[in-house]
């Protein structure tokens, strides 16, 4: 077996979504470091999802396709990847599958060429109908994800029959293994990557983890020492928290524990150094290592989240029952069948979990998209729910009101719609709010040529000056470096203007 | 001492036009280039290729100090700004000079001149070009006055804007009425300046330029005019040498014009003099002068049988033209086509991409300037120019039926391009009658 690993750089995608909410970057800030990222040698870029062109016709009005169009030009030799989620497309609602095809065909037609696919529940029936779709549509490399997580229904035998379904899959180009909570400890990522590199035979096995335990740098050297030869890496200023351990540090590691990496080191440190001055710019934050807490084992709330429980509960005066509430998101989740702890199900999760310690009982209130959930509009889960929880949620008259969904599909859109709406716009308008996606288009979009909020390359000197700049309070700098001399004056024009 | 090492301060066809020129010549180039370009046909054909910086123009191809240091860091003894990006910043030609290095275009004060509109009307008008009428105004009533005179339609813009911002256009008195307080309004409030210009409007209006070249010892020539009437959004799209359905006398006059305000502005090396022709009088009036070599200029080539980068190279050295203004004869005629990765269907968005086919015919008559090939990536970052198609023949019906083949047969597949409307506008009813205005493409889009 090569030793050899690659990396696939998640900064863009599940970095700014992780640090950054995934509002953080705009098409302007991809462009301006494009080029760059496109030096390093990465396998390929987790690039974008169905969350992501969201943010982008909402948050920043900017055409989604037009970003990904302008990307892929911008980085010929590296693969840009769609993270896509079960057969949802951008809406809650399920997408049938003339939707999906059509979504994922847009997608290729604009650029992505490699597909991660992924399912909640790990329903591989679903995932290795997508994969078969993906490579339909034209995708080069299709990846399919076995999700991890911890509960008792997450067990050896669980997962062993899942690995053994994605290996058989002949359109899936490789597995990997994928730990939205951060979960994995060293042990279990050396069993279960073993598992998923005998299964997968030549096919390679990747790995993408997240800081949220601070467990996951050990569990990527644990990792390619059972086999995996690809890791999930963010620069170091979109790693750490609660996103992937930074590229930085993983290179240092491999290669400590004996292995190696063609990666541009230069090219790399220029990208890092480009999103550390975009963040500064921007005033968001940059990754910082979290301090391991056992309790996260148990109820599996990401972190801002059980601070947000706490802040909730204090609002209403009860900053008693936090303790208990944390306790009953446990029960809940094992109650509504395991279900693995990201969004959105968590927050589902966490409701539940609020109400239900905030009413004398349990279940009596219970939100919309808990009754979703329940009637399996989010897929199915893990293990059976609760039949009793079952049966007094979906007994209510507003479960019958929900009960029937359609699913999107392309069946009399154009009619609907319009005719000669482009497949982008059609499908932003299938499952996104009318006037959201009127406001993008009436937006300017962004020059490629534009000038970047922060620039590459940019020398100290010229940035000491910028900082200057924008701090009325220093009128007079003097700075000596060995020989260099800086000597600074605001000039008393600039104080009376000011 | 002539130029030996040539830098190219440009990117895409018009850096490998001029490296082609060079190699002809056995000048060695350099070519400076974006992070992005370090594999363009421009750097693989020079003879060395220097990173400027990253992609964003601002931190490369516009960068002038950057430029002339990577000039003189590759020890080259002049620079050659193409068309756009720095061809007409004053500074870059101004630094090339203060750092002994030939410029290949007029000199820094020349340039500032004519890039300076007000400035450059002046010139014209001592120059005894006729201009637009048009002049600033203090008030309505003066505004009503001028338009009295000079006769509707007008337009109302910022004395101090440019780039068509809050231009406005007023019919009639009443209209001019209308709009004058608004003009004033948007003009304070975008440019903090609330002066107004008010200019004839001329309704049916063609694009026609003079093609001039002047040399250090006095001589200035005209090398015939081209029409660049087919644009859209003010981009040329279709050029073509003559210019078609032309007035009698109104060529030559076009061109002496174009040559008297080259010599009054003490024009150097190749340079464009635009005019703007009202297709209902037949009148023409000045519009700028374009201090560089254009992208359409291989028509001109076409029809007058000279290399312009080599007349630009030979003026930069300082040798004489060589010829005399009756030396310049028009050979047949010639059309040139713009290739662009845009979406038509899509607003004409920009279509970035690798573009997989790539194969134009080999026609007699055609010749195709381009820096693309299979494999190639038009880049988001810069125009989307992708080829230019220029087709020469003995008449204007040949050499549109030469353009017509060569669209038919062109490959250009993995981007999307505006290829099939160039074959559609080539064959146009109104293109063929040469019925043509600066708004007949849009008007026929709509």
């Amino acid at each position: 077996m090569s030793d050899l690993i690659e990396f696939v750089d998640t900064s863009m995608r599940d970095g700014n979504q992780s640090l950054w909410s995934g509002t953080g970057l705009t098409t302007p800030d991809v462009l301006a470091i494009a080029p760059t990222v496109d030096r390093v040698g990465y396998h390929a870029l987790d690039f974008t999802a169905s969350t992501h062109l969201a943010i982008s016709v909402r948050y920043h009005r900017e055409d989604p396709w037009q970003r990904i169009r302008m990307a892929a030009a911008a980085m010929p030799r590296t693969m840009l990847t769609f993270l896509t989620t079960g057969t949802r497309f951008i809406s809650w609602k399920p997408a049938a599958d003339d939707l999906l095809e059509l979504a994922f065909r847009t997608a290729v037609r604009n650029g992505l060429r490699r597909f991660q696919i992924m399912h909640p529940s790990n329903d591989a029936a679903v995932l290795v109908h997508l994969a078969r779709m993906a490579k339909r549509v034209g995708a080069e490399e299709v990846v399919l994800a076995l999700v991890y997580s911890v509960s008792p229904v997450h067990d050896d035998a669980y997962y062993s029959d899942r690995i053994a379904v994605l290996a058989a899959c002949a359109d899936a180009d490789r597995l990997y293994l994928k730990d939205p909570g951060g979960l994995l400890v060293p042990d279990r990522a050396t069993t279960l990557v073993a598992a998923m590199c005998a299964a997968a035979g030549d096919r390679p096995v990747e790995v993408h983890s997240h800081c949220t335990t601070s467990l996951a740098p050990l569990v990527y050297v644990e990792a390619v020492r059972a086999g995996a030869r690809t890791l999930h890496t963010a620069v170091r200023p979109l790693g750490s928290g609660t996103s992937q351990p930074s590229a930085e540090m993983t290179l240092r590691n491999v290669v400590e524990a004996g292995f190696r990496h063609d990666l541009d080191e230069d090219a790399l440190a220029e990208t890092s150094a480009y999103f550390a001055d975009l963040a500064h710019e921007k005033g968001l934050p940059t990754g910082a290592m979290p301090e391991y807490d056992h309790t996260y084992y148990r109820h599996q709330l990401p972190g801002g989240m059980a601070s947000t429980m706490r802040r909730q509960l204090e609002e209403m005066r009860r900053g008693d029952l936090f303790d208990s509430a944390l306790d009953e998101v446990v029960r809940v989740r094992a109650e509504v069948g395991y279900p693995v702890m990201v969004t959105p199900v968590s927050q589902f999760v966490a409701t539940q979990a609020v109400m239900n310690v905030l009413h004398e009982q349990r279940w009596a209130t219970v939100p919309d998209e808990m009754v979703r959930f329940l009637l399996g509009q989010f897929g199915a889960p893990p293990a059976p729910p609760d039949p009793d929880v079952v049966d007094r949620v979906l007994s209510g008259p507003r479960a019958e009101e929900l009960r029937h969904v359609e699913p999107l599909s392309l069946e009399g859109a154009r009619e609907r719609l319009g005719r000669r709406l482009s497949d982008e716009e059609l499908l932003l308008r299938l499952t996104m709010p009318e006037e959201q996606v009127d406001a993008m288009l009436a937006a300017p979009q962004p020059e490629p040529g534009a000038t970047p909020v922060a620039r590459p390359g940019r020398s100290p000197v010229v940035r000491l000056l910028r900082e200057l700049d924008k701090r009325p309070a220093i009128t007079y700098l003097r700075l000596r470096t060995d020989d260099d001399l800086v000597e600074w004056r605001r000039s008393e024009a600039a104080d009376a203007a000011g | 001492m002539s130029i030996e090492r040539l830098f190219v301060a440009n990117r895409g066809e018009i850096a490998v036009r001029i490296i082609r020129t060079c190699r002809e010549l056995g000048v060695a180039t350099v070519v400076g280039v974006s992070e992005v370009d370090r594999d363009s046909l421009a750097a693989e054909l020079a003879d060395r290729a220097v990173v400027l910086g990253p992609a964003h123009a601002s931190a490369s191809y516009l960068s002038v100090p950057t430029v002339v240091q990577a000039a003189i860091g590759t020890g080259c003894d002049a620079i050659h700004p193409g068309y756009g990006f720095l061809a007409e910043n004053p500074l870059l030609a101004q630094a090339a000079a203060d750092n002994d290095l030939r410029f290949v275009g007029p000199p820094a004060a020349v340039i500032g001149r004519a890039g300076d509109k007000l400035a450059a009307r002046e010139v014209a008008v001592a120059a005894g070009l006729p201009v637009v009428p048009g002049r600033d105004v203090q008030s309505l009533a003066d505004a009503q006055d001028f338009a009295g005179g000079a006769g509707y339609p007008v337009l109302v813009k910022a004395a101090a804007g440019g780039g068509g911002r809050g231009i406005k256009l007023a019919r009639d008195a009443d209209e001019l009425s209308a709009v004058f307080g608004v003009a004033q309004a948007e003009a304070g409030a975008a440019f903090g300046d609330d002066r107004l210009y008010v200019e004839r409007f001329i309704r049916a209006a063609r694009h026609v330029e003079v093609q001039v070249a002047a040399d250090d010892h006095g001589a200035v020539v005209h090398l015939g005019e081209r029409d660049c009437s087919t644009q859209r959004r003010y981009q040329k799209v279709i050029e073509e040498a003559p210019a078609p359905a032309l007035a009698p006398g109104v060529r030559d006059a076009l061109c002496d014009a174009g040559v008297a305000f080259a010599r009054a502005i003490d024009y150097r090396n190749v340079g464009t003099v635009e005019f703007v022709v009202d297709v209902e009088s037949g009148s023409f009036f000045f519009l700028e002068m374009n201090c560089r070599i254009q992208v359409e200029h291989p028509v001109t080539e076409a029809v007058c049988g000279l290399d312009l980068v080599a007349l630009q190279l030979a003026i930069a050295n300082g040798q004489p033209l060589g010829f005399a203004q009756h030396d310049v004869a028009i050979d047949g005629h010639a059309v040139e086509c713009r290739l662009v990765a845009e979406d038509p269907a899509r607003g004409f968005a920009p279509s970035p991409g690798r573009i997989e086919r790539f194969h134009v015919p080999e026609l007699p008559g055609l010749r195709v300037d381009t820096h693309c090939r299979p494999g190639t990536v038009i880049s988001p970052y810069y125009d989307s120019l992708v080829a230019k198609l220029i087709a020469h023949a003995p008449d204007r019906d040949a050499a549109l039926a030469t353009m017509s083949r060569a669209l038919e047969q062109l490959e250009a597949t993995g981007v999307q391009t505006n290829q099939s409307l160039l074959a559609e506008l080539v064959g146009h009813e109104r293109f063929l009658a040469a019925d043509l205005t600066t708004k007949w493409l849009e008007e026929t889009l709509a």
